[in-house]
């Protein structure tokens, strides 16, 4: 399980460095080609729309795994560490049910817009749609061994220093 | 039905659950139960995310993080001193100037905390501020700077109810002036009653020195606001000029961004924009199954059957706005109730620009509100301090800030006059 998640770690990193290089280049496109080229490209925006929703799922999957999605913990901390591993574990179930359940649901949702093509670059929508159930089973993988993790070592689902790392560019990148 | 869906929100966050899941699920109960295919629940994520304006909240982070790690807080921190340096608790002044330019850079208030932070609340505990004082500043600047433009928040508040994102941009600069002379003020009795140093003056010739060193990142929000004002670029064409310029400044002119930090900076900007995005699509669908449930509808009714005067109406907001502050984060409140509140305040007569900028500030005074203020959560991280430590001192700033809030909430002038002055509306 942990070996499958880290290569599935690599992969994803490398895929999320290509899409934002792609939403810079495209957004960048848009302005050049009008100002300088003075000839706008019509696919710019269509391209930076739906790489955006690839950022945005595949980062959601990536806050899971460093545990940077905000959350409240006061309760947490004065919970006796008996109740608080109950706790933590049901927080831990509904968290990685949750993505599954609406993954389902989005890859039905991509199914049905297999048919329709995209107004300009005319590829599938379900290209896009995608992009959805691919965060979501990801955010559920990375909750579910974290919330492992956690229980393993017999400890309250704390922050540590590294995931108040959030929106600190240049912090060293927890594993 | 609605208390028990609240209810269910407020014990799942109580409980540790992240915010976005939290909203998630209980957006998906309530379709489910509301007799709405579950399938709303992953159509309403692609929805909202499936917008051009929201492209400009990474490229604002990658801004922000190319600037950071360029080297820009502490040249902003130098110049802030250079202005601010002999008055009583200076630094402590310092560090809201900072964060203030901070905010002009990057568009999110969590990282300016973080940026001006990391580089001043050590340097106040060494001068003998308390730690909880210097930790509360850090925090209680981030959250004043929230009405600094560009910002991630405001963004998203132009694209769910109708008030052009521009506009917005001008109209927060004065209310971040105000909300900046009300956290001066309290940072000054502060330094008073603690007997808190000054720093020496530098001289014309020293604040002519730091104010060329940071002239080129200040010039920023100009290219920025101008650029949007004039209408050469979108919000979102504006944030890529920005990524550009903070490229350039950081690897040629200053030369402190090295390769390796670009991967690192890449990966801060996708998860950072992963959080925004996953609150901002689960806020979505279950502002949806609130529309679904006609929640708006009674509640407009309800506020409406109260009180028919406007000042009634904009207590009620800020009293509600705050309450919610407590425990969720800016996006799902700008998110759920942005829609549900504009109409009804367009009825009272209320300006929708004036009252966008009402919004925002409620929502950054929830910044530094335990359990959920994502400031003082940024400043508790870089002291390292326990919120008992912090507590006493917050405590003031947010009665600052909701003091600021009243003064910016019952003088329109001060978000209208700009905008006037500028785009003539």
């Amino acid at each position: 399980m942990q070996k499958v998640a880290l290569g599935v770690w690599r992969l994803v990193c490398v895929f999320a460095m290509l899409l934002l290089g792609m939403l810079v280049l495209s957004t960048l496109l848009q302005v050049l080609s009008r100002y300088v080229l003075r000839h706008p490209f019509d696919w710019t925006e269509e391209v930076a729309r739906y790489v955006f929703i690839w950022v945005a799922m595949i980062g959601a999957g990536m806050a899971a795994k460093d545990r940077a999605h905000f959350f409240v913990d006061l309760l947490l901390e004065r919970l006796s560490p008996e109740l608080g591993r109950y706790v933590t574990l049901g927080v831990g179930i509904v968290s990685t049910a949750f993505p599954l359940v609406v993954s389902w649901a989005a890859v039905e949702l991509a199914v049905s817009n297999q048919v329709q093509d995209s107004p300009v670059l005319t590829v599938p929508m379900s290209v896009p749609y995608l992009a959805i159930p691919v965060g979501l089973i990801l955010m559920a993988l990375f909750t579910l061994i974290d919330t492992w993790r956690i229980l393993r070592r017999t400890e309250r689902s704390g922050r540590t220093d590294a995931e108040e790392g959030d929106d600190i560019p240049g912090a060293p990148v927890q594993r | 039905m609605i208390p028990l869906l609240f209810g269910a929100l407020f014990l799942l966050l109580l409980a540790g659950a992240q915010v976005g899941v939290a909203l998630g699920i209980v957006a998906w109960v309530g379709s489910v139960w509301s007799g709405v295919p579950g399938i709303v629940v992953p159509q309403r994520f692609f929805t909202v995310l499936d917008s051009f304006p929201l492209i400009s909240a990474p490229l604002f982070i990658l801004a922000g993080g190319l600037m950071e790690v360029g080297g820009v807080s502490r040249r902003l921190v130098n110049f802030a001193m250079a202005i601010v340096g002999p008055i009583r608790g200076s630094l402590g002044m310092v560090v809201l100037v900072a964060t203030n330019m901070m905010s002009g850079v990057s568009g999110s208030s969590t990282a300016d905390t973080v940026a001006i932070g990391s580089v001043t609340i050590s340097a106040m505990r060494k001068r003998g501020y308390p730690p909880g004082l210097a930790t509360a500043i850090a925090a209680a600047s981030g959250a004043s700077a929230s009405l600094v433009p560009p910002s991630i928040d405001m963004i998203i508040l132009g694209s769910v109810v109708n008030v052009s994102i521009a506009s917005l941009f001008i109209a927060g600069l004065v209310p971040a002036i105000v909300n900046g002379v009300f956290v001066m003020a309290l940072t000054y009795l502060f330094a008073i009653r603690k007997g808190l140093p000054t720093e020496a003056w530098v001289g014309w010739a020293g604040l002519w020195k730091a104010g060329k060193e940071a002239s080129l990142p200040l010039v920023m929000p100009v290219i920025i606001l101008g650029g949007i004002l004039s209408g050469a670029f979108t919000p979102t064409e504006a944030a890529v000029v920005a990524v550009v310029y903070a490229f350039f400044l950081a690897a040629v002119v200053y030369r402190e961004l090295k390769l390796r930090d670009i991967p690192k900076i890449a990966y801060f900007t996708v998860r950072t924009t992963g959080v925004v995005a996953l609150v901002i699509a689960a806020a979505s669908a279950f502002a949806w199954v609130l529309t679904a449930l006609h929640i708006p509808q009674h509640l407009t009714a309800m506020v409406v059957s109260v009180t028919r005067e406007p000042w009634q109406f904009l207590l009620i907001v800020n009293v509600l706005l705050l309450a919610l502050g407590t425990f969720l984060e800016a996006i799902p409140i700008i998110i759920i109730m942005g829609p549900i509140l504009y109409p009804i305040a367009e009825s009272f007569g209320i300006d929708p620009v004036h009252f966008g900028i009402i919004i925002m500030a409620n929502t950054g005074v929830g910044f530094i509100v335990p359990p959920m203020g994502v400031c003082l959560y940024a400043a508790m991280a870089i002291s390292g301090l326990r919120l008992s430590r912090i507590l006493p001192f917050l405590f003031p700033y947010i009665l600052a800030l909701i003091a600021s809030l009243m003064v910016i909430t019952y003088v329109p002038g001060f978000s209208l006059w700009l905008p006037r002055l500028m785009i003539g509306r």
